[in-house]
């Protein structure tokens, strides 16, 4: 459960990245909308599934991950794009140039993105600590 | 099952609600060029000609052949054309969303399906403008509704009714010619469907026929023998090159409007077909549907893409292609809708709330444009008004009934109010200028051959006349010689002047 909700919370912070540079990008163009949900919702997935192999060494079936992954991403993108969403950061952005508006919101999200690392990485710690206290603990 | 019916019929009451409030909030206005519906209108009406001027070679310069027809039957019932035409777009746009109703049902859409495209449509603030300003831009949307109704209907197996989809695809296409690509891909997908009944194909190409094929020859010999043309003027009065103008307006109304609910509704049959283990599969009527709009919109978005975006105000000539639109998201969002039936039950209420979202944030854009849309139909009287009621005043009051006026290029109210011959130098009424006239000097030439009384030119810049041949006309020495500028009125929100000029002598 832990695995599968920190897959998630990966998820969705990935989409929300996408889902950031696509609605800088979509308002103009919908080849893009569509390509960053795309986008956004393989992230999911693709985060769903790697993240508790690589950082838990838990796996977290296929199916479960990609169906995860892709609410997730679509949560992201429902949300990101919604007029009273997160992309309030949108909004701001939407008073810059327009090839600033390209360039500002997916640094901003990456920059979100980075931040998590460092919560997942210490929830790993704590997960392969318990593992092995619980290894240490265990009667001979 | 029921309770999602009610909803489904709230929300369409609701969203028809919103746009009727929008509707009795509009400021009066008319948009130029239905004043030029209204003057072929009451010339077919009083004298029994279809054409721009009594005297002279006829001339097509409408483009909706059935909202003329209705505007000149109300012209012989004493009802002022505009009347006519304001009440058709606004009955129009109050029909949509029970249209979409219908459609949804002719799909076999599980309720609310239709509801969340119907919200996402009459929310759009641009409809209030359409159905206001005396176009045919809303019954257009309407009637495109009403062939993929009498489609889905006559899709529903080899003994259902083909003559509807055919007299509807008819009255289409004589309300804008672009309607012919989506009329003939119908009528086509509907032969498609029987081709292994040749009994219910045969049946299906005579109601074809009666229904379309014969009024459209009868139609189109008409147009031949009154106007030496099988397409209106106004086809060739705004061919130009490429012009991206309007995928610019198509992808702006699809990405605030319907993207997220496309969206939303992949990633549920995506959900599905990984929970199920294979992708659901459209019954073959959706196919077809779906094919049928997907064609309509690539065919009217290429003509488009070949034509001068004139009047192209509120994304006007984008908004043609919302029944196709429409369609393609009516059902995809059917296959969503299905989908979360067969999702455990968690899943699906989480998708089921993100397809709520994806519509009100649809609903939510659409009603936040609505102020805009007000703003830009007063401004639009207002400037008007100021710039064409004292032109209008000086020509009744100086001018003979007989007198010919020139206009560059806006030929509606004018021409219309003054009721004398007149001279479209913007080219939609008249055959020479569109077809044959290529440079600034044959409309130079023209304008000295046809020697008007009058010329009222719009002033696009400062220091510019509407465009080369306008600016030339008036430089010429010919022109300073015998004209003079008599009154002049300034817009300067839009940047706009308005000039007349009258002949000096004879």
């Amino acid at each position: 459960m832990r695995a599968l909700s920190l897959s998630l919370a990966g998820a969705v912070v990935l989409a929300l990245a996408c889902a950031a540079a696509l609605d800088a990008m979509g308002a103009t163009t919908v080849a893009f909308g569509v390509l960053g949900c795309c986008a956004a919702a393989a992230l999911g997935a693709a985060q769903a599934m790697l993240w508790p192999a690589l950082l838990l060494d838990r796996r977290v079936t296929s199916r479960r991950a990609v169906v995860g992954g892709v609410v997730a991403g679509t949560a992201a993108f429902a949300l990101g794009r919604a007029p009273f969403g997160w992309l309030d950061l949108g909004a701001v952005a939407a008073g810059l140039p327009g090839e600033l508006q390209l360039v500002v919101l997916p640094v901003v999200s990456a920059l979100a993105v980075i931040a998590v690392w460092p919560i997942a990485l210490r929830d790993m710690r704590r997960a392969m600590s318990a593992t092995s206290r619980d290894e240490r603990d265990e009667p001979r | 099952m029921r309770v999602w019916a009610a909803i489904e019929v709230a929300i369409i009451i609701a969203a028809t609600m919103f746009a009727i409030r929008g509707l009795t909030h509009a400021p009066s206005w008319t948009v130029d060029d239905a004043w030029i519906v209204a003057r072929y209108a009451d010339n077919l009406a009083e004298h029994g000609r279809l054409s721009w001027n009594l005297d002279g070679a006829a001339v097509e310069g409408f483009t909706s052949l059935s909202s003329t027809l209705v505007a000149a039957l109300a012209s012989l019932l004493h009802i002022a054309p505009v009347r006519a035409l304001h009440a058709l777009g606004v009955v129009a746009l109050v029909l949509s969303g029970g249209l979409l109703f219908v459609l949804g049902r002719a799909l076999r859409a599980p309720p609310p399906t239709a509801a969340l495209v119907a919200a996402a449509h009459l929310t759009m603030a641009e409809h209030i403008t359409h159905a206001t300003s005396g176009l045919e831009t809303e019954p257009f949307i309407a009637l495109g509704l009403v062939v993929l109704i009498a489609l889905a209907r006559a899709l529903r197996g080899p003994n259902a009714s083909v003559l509807p989809l055919a007299i509807a695809a008819f009255v289409l296409t004589m309300t804008r010619p672009e309607g012919m690509a989506a009329s003939v891909a119908a009528l086509a997908a509907v032969a498609f469907s029987r081709r292994k009944d040749r009994g219910a194909l045969r049946r299906a190409a005579r109601a074809s026929a009666a229904g379309f094929g014969v009024p459209m020859l009868v139609t189109l010999g008409w147009r031949y023998l009154t106007y030496r043309a099988l397409v209106p003027n106004t086809f060739f009065a705004k061919q130009a090159g490429w012009n991206v103008a309007h995928l610019r307006d198509l992808a702006t109304i699809a990405n605030r409007h319907f993207v997220d609910l496309v969206v939303v509704g992949l990633a549920c049959v995506l959900v599905r077909a990984v929970v199920r283990g294979r992708a659901p599969w459209l019954p073959q009527r959706e196919r077809l549907v779906a094919l049928v709009s997907a064609f309509s919109l690539g065919a009217v978005a290429l003509v488009y893409a070949r034509s001068e975006p004139v009047m192209d105000y509120a994304h006007r000539f984008a908004m043609h292609d919302l029944p196709w639109i429409d369609a393609l998201c009516l059902i995809a969002s059917t296959a969503a809708v299905r989908a979360l039936r067969r999702v455990p039950a968690g899943t699906a209420l989480a998708l089921g709330a993100l397809l709520a979202l994806a519509t009100a944030s649809a609903v939510l854009r659409g009603m936040a444009e609505l102020p805009n849309e007000m703003t830009r139909m007063a401004v639009y009287e207002t400037s008007t008004a100021g710039l064409y009621r004292p032109m209008l005043d000086w020509i009744l009051a100086n001018t003979g009934p007989n007198a010919t006026i020139a206009v560059f290029p806006d030929a509606g109210i004018i021409p219309y109010e003054t009721r004398r011959p007149a001279i479209d130098f913007g080219r939609l009424n008249d055959a020479y200028l569109a077809r044959e006239a290529h440079f600034p000097e044959d409309f130079v030439a023209y304008f000295f051959a046809r020697d008007p009384d009058v010329l009222l030119v719009s002033q696009r810049d400062e220091g510019r006349l509407w465009d080369e041949a306008a600016d030339e006309i008036v430089a010429d020495p010919r022109f300073q010689e015998r004209y003079t500028l008599v009154l002049r009125r300034d817009a300067p929100a839009e940047r706009i002047a308005l000039m007349l000029y009258a002949r000096r002598t004879r």
